[in-house]
């Protein structure tokens, strides 16, 4: 596939993202500019402190930037307020977290339906297509009708995929997915992600975890708030090596 | 001791603005408390003090000089326990006088205020410094109805007006207010003088003041001097003494006293729930915390003293800034005493009222921390690091989405209510508190200010139209015309007179047919029907051990007779000493009674005014003095009317600063448990609002049970309660009307500010942002 047959879903202009803390100002993302496309499964890697997750909450309106422009789909998002911005996510991202952050007062399942709810008033619609998804990640009903507390990490990552799923986002989010759970839960949980990828959903993933890094096609590293380098991994295929290597290859001029 | 303060330091510094709203909800507590304490315990010091101060006497008799002879004095001096006797002239009248804007009939005492004496002395609070003719010193409670200094105060009697200019407010502890039937004027010797001219002898009396060895003993040498003036009087009479004279001066005081003390104890009992849950909240919130101290080597007692020490600091603290914030509201509460009883309380700072109130505040919050905090103590540190919970959790999913209707924010509603456990208990239990408040404030506003006719019914024997004094009642002629008009519901003589009980003054409420009365004051057994029956006050009752059957030895003069007693009559005039008596029954001790008193009953009060007109007109010959009692009541109602007023706005108010307070700490606390539950909803698409609206909406349902609990409740038992404030009045029976519409209006209001306060507090919410939550 070529580059310039790509359509660009996001598309941010001169971002800045600057902290004060107590009097010192830190500038977290200095002057960025990146565009993501659909159907791409984009890794944004990156030392610590160098703004990953704050470039993946930007263009995701999680947050919004000090300065520059984030424009979906040719829709610049950084003029809505924090109402819009909560309609904007619901109706376009999904979020998966590292720490997952269910609501513990509802099942797996009702956690699902309380994100699906908000764009259907279709019920019977929601629930169904919540349980196909389910059934997708590998979850039983008799699991998915249990709370976050219940039931073990991987499943519940599982499920988070699913939540953040539901309303056919165009892009899903996911920050360190893997980064609580086990090598084996681990595992399941990247073969979600590259199942989902594979139907055709873009996907943002914020790592530093080579093995998730490996299941993206464009990884794209980061240092001190700008982008110092961007690989084209190709699509993701199992055992490939040659792609390992390539990844290798692109971490070490990145300095990584 | 170090560690305890650094722990409890970390704990106020975290959880500041709870403390700061638990503190505000005990301030409120404390203000009440001790208002009620002073009003309790200091008014009645204060009153004690100015009795001493002033040479107030211990008994006080007045009757009409052409009564009086002057060996009275050297018998009364025989009297054991009588220090001193001293005697004053003064002039007699009885009329009426304006009254807030009615007319008030009530006898008035005028003495020479230039006179030399040495007991019962007087304080000027106020004056012009004018001297004229007409200048005259009344009562300081009149300032409260209506006059000012410089206004004229008419006194009317039999249409004959003496008016005077008033020139100053005094202080009188014997005869200033009108709980003893009559009221002083002072006047300077040029205008009492004047007076005297202008009334004669008829108007001339003897007031035989006597000082005694206690102010307790006042009580005996009084009936010892009722004893020996005992048939020797024909005219005007009134004998009493120290402790009857303040019981009527104290007892709104101690009315509102004890009213402040029950909703202080609401309030207080509130404040303990508010403690014990925001214990269990912070048990909740820092138990990985205390995990972590319970692993280093904390004891579980050092744990427990750092969580309840703030508690106690906050009691001590607020129970401090409570007492001294109630001395701001006291000017308020001498404002109402003073114009219920004409005696100004200095009430001074009351170490007593303030040691009480802040030992019995920081004593119950130290007990009932302790007891909602000890469990910390049986907690292993290991279940406290997995904070809390046992190897396995079977929390429930409630409202399954699928299953339940509605939209997606009402069933998140439904879930966040039945996960609320502790504030749902606290929230129910505070909307049952402050729905008993605000019934209670609105009842009484109902009846005191509204529809006056069950309070009235409950402080007073009868409540005719009008009264006339007849001056020949065997004459049926005037009788059986006043009963022939068609706006006359009912006419009857009803007189008082005054009786011996065991050497002691009793008033006598006699007519021919109790039956007849339009305000049945028996609340035991039933009213005298024949002429060896009796019916006896509530005070009696209690003092001489009386029961229904007993007989009774009534006297009046030298006669003497037995009576059954048929049944037990509250009467807040006469502070429950006092007897019925049927004419026939009377007249067996009183041969010489001739009825006096005709008692008209109007269907339609409004042309009252105009009847006694048409009605002095025709019998004018027959009819002696009138008296518009209808206006007279409503007179007197004035100052009830402005307690209650005052009274309900306090109540009120608090009951909305409680609402907001809990609801406040309620909601705060949910918010600080579902910090992450709101980021996480924000961050899938949930709006402000939503959040908002659902938070508010799942303290919905527990607000209207409480509320309909509360109102259901206070509705059934809110006439017993108030019977049983009434009771110090000496009021036994009472029929408050609780008027459905009032207590449907009432839990709408509360429901509607609860629910708006939370849809306030909960734009707190606004504050939390989703991506804070992954930051964090």
């Amino acid at each position: 596939m070529s580059e310039t047959k790509k359509q660009v879903v996001l598309r941010a202009r001169q971002l800045c993202k600057t902290f004060s803390n107590g009097g010192v100002q830190q500038h977290i993302l200095k002057n960025l500019e990146v565009e993501i496309y659909k159907g791409d499964f984009t890794i944004i890697m990156g030392s610590s402190g160098a703004g990953k997750s704050t470039l993946m909450y930007a263009l995701s309106g999680m947050d919004q930037p000090t300065l520059g422009e984030i424009s979906f789909c040719g829709q610049e998002i950084t003029k809505l307020s924090d109402d819009q911005l909560a309609v904007f996510r619901r109706r376009n991202c999904g979020f998966v977290f590292q720490q997952i952050y269910m609501m513990d007062n509802m099942s797996l399942f009702d956690n699902t339906m309380a994100s699906g709810l908000l764009i259907s008033k279709n019920k019977k619609e929601v629930a169904t297509y919540a349980k196909e998804l389910f059934s997708k990640v590998n979850l039983e009903p008799v699991t998915y009708k249990k709370t976050a507390t219940q039931v073990s990490g991987g499943e519940a990552q599982r499920a988070g995929i699913v939540r953040a799923l539901i309303n056919k986002p165009s892009v899903l989010f996911a920050d360190e997915p893997t980064g609580a759970l086990n090598s084996s839960n681990s595992e399941a949980v990247l073969d979600v992600f590259s199942d989902f990828h594979m139907e055709g959903q873009s996907i943002v993933m914020v790592t530093h975890d080579l093995r998730s890094a490996m299941r993206g096609n464009r990884i794209i590293y980061l240092r001190d708030g700008q982008i110092q380098g961007e690989c084209d991994l190709g699509q993701f295929k199992k055992e490939d090596l040659e792609r390992r290597h390539k990844l290798d290859a692109f971490l070490n001029e990145m300095g990584y | 001791m170090k560690q305890y303060g650094i722990l409890a330091a970390r704990n106020i510094r975290k959880n500041m603005s709870q403390y700061i709203s638990f503190g505000i909800i005990l301030i409120l507590a404390v203000v009440m408390f001790h208002l009620g304490l002073l009003s309790q315990l200091n008014f009645s010091k204060s009153f004690d003090k100015k009795w001493e101060d002033y040479h107030s006497p211990d008994t006080f008799t007045v009757m009409m000089k052409s009564d009086y002879q002057p060996n009275y004095l050297d018998e009364i001096k025989k009297i054991n326990d009588v220090e001193s006797v001293e005697t004053r002239e003064a002039l007699l009248l009885q009329g009426s006088f304006k009254f807030h804007d009615n007319a008030m009939d009530l006898e008035n005492v005028f003495f020479n205020k230039d006179e030399s004496h040495s007991l019962n002395e007087i304080q000027v609070v106020e004056k012009t410094g004018n001297q004229t003719e007409q200048s005259a010193y009344v009562s300081q409670y009149l300032s409260y109805a209506g006059y000012k200094l410089g206004d004229t105060y008419t006194y009317t009697v039999e249409k004959k007006e003496y008016s005077f200019i008033i020139d100053g407010f005094v202080e009188d502890m014997v005869y200033g207010g009108q709980s003893l039937g009559l009221v002083s004027v002072y006047l300077p010797e040029k205008s009492y003088q004047a007076l005297q001219k202008e009334t004669g002898e008829e108007a001339k009396a003897v007031s035989i003041f006597t000082k005694c060895k206690t102010k307790e003993a006042g009580k005996t040498v009084s009936s010892k001097i009722a004893d020996l003036l005992m048939g020797k009087l024909s005219g005007y009479y009134k004998n009493s003494y120290f402790e009857a004279c303040k019981n009527g001066r104290t007892i709104t005081a101690n009315m509102i006293g004890a009213i402040f003390i029950a909703f202080a104890l609401i309030v207080l009992v509130v404040s303990l729930l508010v403690s014990n849950f925001r214990i269990n909240s912070s048990i909740e919130e820092e138990i990985k915390n205390m995990g972590v101290l319970k692993a280093l080597g904390y004891t579980g007692n050092q744990i427990i003293l750092s969580m309840i020490m703030p508690y106690i600091v906050v009691g001590i603290v607020a129970s401090l800034i409570g007492i001294i914030a109630s001395y701001f509201v006291v000017p308020v509460l001498q404002m109402i005493y003073t114009a219920q009883t004409g005696v100004i309380w200095e009430q001074g700072i009351d170490v007593v009222a303030g040691g009480i109130v802040l030992f019995v505040v920081v004593a119950l919050i130290t007990a009932f921390s302790y007891l909602t905090a000890r469990k910390i103590r049986r907690m292993a540190a290991i279940i406290a690091l997995r904070g809390g919970k046992e190897a396995h959790d079977f929390k429930k999913n409630h409202f399954p989405m699928e299953e339940t209707k509605g939209t997606v924010s009402f069933i998140m509603s439904c879930k966040m209510m039945l996960t609320n456990g502790k504030q749902n208990v606290l929230l129910f239990l505070l909307l049952i508190a402050v729905m008993f408040a605000g019934i209670f404030a609105g009842t009484m506003f109902y009846n005191i200010s509204v529809d006056a006719n069950a309070f009235i019914n409950a402080l007073v024997e009868t409540k005719q139209s009008i009264t006339l004094n007849v001056a020949n009642s065997e004459d049926t002629q005037l009788l059986d015309k006043i009963k022939s008009n068609s706006n006359v519901k009912e006419a009857l003589y009803y007189d008082g007179a005054s009786v011996m009980i065991d050497k002691e003054n009793i008033a006598a409420f006699i007519t021919d047919d109790f039956s007849k009365m339009d305000n049945d004051i028996c609340y035991k057994g039933r009213n005298p029907e024949h002429a060896n029956e009796v019916a006896v006050g509530s005070e009696l009752e209690k003092s001489h051990n009386l029961k229904i059957g007993d007989k009774l030895t009534i006297n009046y003069g030298t006669n003497a007779e037995d009576y059954m007693i048929t049944g037990f009559i509250q009467s807040v005039d006469s502070n429950g000493v006092c007897v019925e008596l049927t004419t026939s029954a009377y007249k067996k001790i009183d041969p010489e009674y001739k009825k006096q008193a005709l008692n008209i009953y109007l269907k339609d009060e409004s042309v009252t005014s105009e009847y006694i007109d048409e009605l002095t007109k025709e019998y004018g010959g027959q009819i002696l003095s009138s008296v518009n009692a209808a206006k007279s009541i409503e007179s007197s109602l004035q100052t009830f009317k402005m307690i209650s007023g005052i009274l309900c706005a306090f109540i009120i108010g608090i009951t909305i600063a409680m609402i907001l307070i809990i609801l406040y700490m309620v909601i705060k606390t949910i918010i600080i448990r579902k910090k992450v539950d709101f980021g996480i909803a924000k961050a899938i698409g949930f709006t402000t609002n939503q959040l908002i609206l659902q938070t508010a909406v799942s303290l919905l349902p527990i607000v209207c049970l409480g509320g309909v609990i509360g109102a259901i409740v206070s509705y059934l038992c809110m006439n017993s309660v108030i019977a049983n404030v009434f009771h110090l009045l000496g009021v036994l029976k009472i029929g408050f009307i609780v008027p459905v519409p009032m207590v449907v209006l009432v839990l709408a209001a509360v429901i509607a500010v609860a629910f708006f306060s939370s849809l306030l507090v909960s734009r707190r919410i606004k504050k939390i942002s989703a991506y804070e939550l992954i930051t964090e």
